[in-house]
């Protein structure tokens, strides 16, 4: 090294620490199997990146949480590639956390020294959880919403604590706009923090304490770089080529806005709850609490007391039966019941009594562009697009939308009749002296008729 | 720190560097690519249509006559309601509309029909009744908004919505 690059790291401390970084001692076998904990951390730096992009154009309150996300995903340039991204890098950070768990597992690389980062390593797991659970309310859909009520319904179940926990969760009586915040601030704010802090302890303790390797793995270490690197690298470029892709054909959903008055929605949780949510079918009445709370709770309990329980000095699968065995039961359990899931769900909603609900007819609005009034009555969505090419949004509130100068329309079929309304469109200062609404006579008759049909069937 | 392996020769070391750097890089420039689209892209908010003022006889007067623009455009995800003062001006057998922002510093000009000028407020701007500057601080004349006139309708397309 120079005489100048050497005072140079003296003062940075640069190079001395990509040394240190790049010398580490690392597994020389197993290679591959060792690259999951470094697509996960990638994948959480996607996460990061694409979130902080949604974050830039989310606004997190139920009148405008769907209008937004809607708007990403149909004017920003690359805004449904975004937010496809960042659901399913959702899903895969969940998949590859749980194989980087398995992994761990069978290697029984959790036994001292390195039982406390086993123990970070399953808080890290509650946290992408928590964040995945959070994350499904935040676009305002059917889906998020009534996947929420349930699952707060589930964590509102306990004895004792059940209640408040529930109240807790959504800030209020019912699933609303103080849930929707608290969800929005613990999605971008706690638990990146948690995340943040967790992540790097479990970095870091794996540095001091050092790679398990494989079982019985005697060989010599070699520097993580170059090889080791390259290929954390190599699986990491390879899954997010992927996602990419998964982002471009399969872009992620979003249902109508959540309509909390709509009872014949069936919700259905992301695929990673679908184990939980198939032990609710086995487990109901007095028993419930034990499928919904129980056995989730015995299984975490399980992993985490493991590296008490399992305190031989050896790491050798075959050494190790009786446990591998129940992690076994376990994995193959949650697997059988998310298969059984699958199968029989599609079947279940397919039953004749559940219609997709109509779009809500709030959203008529100037930009009509963005909606798609298809589903209604011809005439009635003939009517909702010429209240809006009529401007009538300037001076009357529809649904949140327009302007105050008017009567909020709502209500209208409780207090006026189809006849009335048509009178009123043709001379307003006839029927209401003080109106200032302008006459529309020059209309044909049957655009008033369907005009009329929209205000009628206003909620 | 431990020995370099013999096995990882110097051309190896490097190809590997270059591997490990160019997936790094994929991953980056992907998202810095998605970021710049994103937060940079042109993102086709619809101009707002012209808005009707009144019948052309109403800007018959040698005066210029100011009018409100009401219209409402798209803000992001939702729509804003907006309002804003023009002036129509005759200008021999056309009209004109003028926006009512002096170009100094914003404020709101007025017409004063004893000087035939429009006055500025604030710090004393004067245009003429073509909108051009007359005296005073203003760099430029008054904004002309796109006018229509369509059935013996005036309608003035608001420029802060384009």
């Amino acid at each position: 090294m120079s005489e100048n690059g050497r005072r140079g790291d003296e003062a940075l401390g640069a190079i001395e620490a990509w040394r240190r970084f790049a010398g580490h001692p690392t597994p020389a076998r197993g290679g591959w199997w060792f690259t999951l904990g470094s697509v996960a951390l990638t994948l959480l730096g996607v996460q990061f990146a694409t979130g902080f992009l949604l974050l830039t154009a989310y606004a997190p309150t139920p009148d405008h949480a769907w209008a937004s996300v809607a708007w990403i995903e149909r004017k920003i340039p690359a805004g449904a590639l975004v937010r496809g991204l960042h659901s399913w890098a959702a899903s895969a950070v969940v998949v590859v956390a749980l194989l980087h768990l398995a992994r761990v597992f069978y290697h029984g690389a959790y036994k001292r020294p390195r039982k406390e980062n086993w123990w970070i390593g399953l808080l890290l797991l509650l946290v992408i959880l928590a964040f995945a659970f959070t994350g499904y309310l935040l676009p305002w859909d059917q889906k998020g919403y009534w996947a929420t009520l349930v699952g707060i319904r589930i964590a509102s179940q306990p004895p004792i604590v059940g209640a408040e926990m529930g109240r807790l969760l959504r800030g209020g009586a019912t699933v609303g706009a103080s849930t929707l915040t608290r969800f929005a601030a613990i999605h971008v704010f706690l638990l990146p923090l948690a995340l943040l802090i967790l992540a790097s302890v479990h970095l870091i303790l794996l540095r001091r304490r050092g790679h398990a390797g494989l079982p019985g793995d005697e060989t010599p270490r070699e520097p993580f770089f170059p090889k080791q690197l390259a290929r954390d690298a190599v699986a990491s470029a390879a899954v997010f080529a992927v996602l990419l892709a998964l982002a471009y054909f399969f872009p992620a959903r979003l249902e109508a806005a959540a309509d909390p008055s709509d009872t014949s929605y069936v919700p259905r949780p992301e695929w990673y709850f679908l184990p939980l949510f198939q032990l609710l079918h086995y487990f109901r009445g007095k028993a419930m609490l034990l499928g919904t709370i129980g056995i989730p709770a015995a299984v975490a309990l399980f992993l985490f007391a493991l590296p008490l329980l399992d305190r031989s000095a050896t790491r050798t699968p075959r050494a190790r039966r009786p446990w591998i065995a129940a992690g076994g039961v376990v994995a193959l359990s949650a697997l059988i019941l998310t298969g059984i899931a699958m199968i029989e769900e599609p079947r279940r909603s397919r039953l004749p009594a559940v219609e997709p609900p109509p779009p809500p007819l709030a959203f008529v609005s100037p930009d009509l562009k963005n909606y798609d009034l298809s589903a209604f009555p011809p005439s009635i969505a003939r009517g909702g697009r010429l209240i809006a090419e009529k401007r009538c949004l300037e001076c009357h509130l529809v649904n949140g939308d327009g302007n105050t100068k008017g009567i909020e329309l709502k209500h209208v079929a409780d207090r006026r009749t189809r006849a009335w309304i048509l009178a009123h469109f043709k001379d307003p200062q006839e029927l209401s002296p003080h109106s200032k609404m302008p006459p529309y006579d020059d209309l044909p008759e049957r655009d008033l008729n369907d005009m009329a049909d929209y205000l009628l069937a206003l909620p | 720190m431990i020995a370099e392996k013999p096995d990882v020769g110097s051309n190896r070391r490097r190809f590997l560097a270059l591997v490990a750097a160019g997936s790094a890089a994929w991953i980056a420039g992907a998202l810095g690519a998605l970021a710049a689209r994103f937060l940079g892209g042109d993102r086709a908010e619809s101009a707002s249509p012209a808005v009707l003022v009144g019948p052309v006889a109403a800007y018959a007067g040698p005066s210029p006559v100011e009018a409100l623009l009401s219209y409402s455009r798209p803000d992001g995800y939702r729509s804003e309601s907006r309002r804003e003062r023009v002036f129509i001006v005759r200008r021999g057998e056309s009209l004109v509309a003028l926006s009512s922002t002096c170009t100094h510093l914003g404020c709101s000009v007025r017409w004063d029909g004893s000087s035939n000028l429009f006055l500025c407020p604030c710090h004393g701007g004067k245009y003429r009744a073509d909108g051009s500057v007359a005296g005073g601080p203003p760099p430029a004349p008054l904004e002309r908004l796109p006018i229509e006139i369509r059935g013996g309708q005036v309608f003035v397309r608001p420029v802060s919505a384009a």
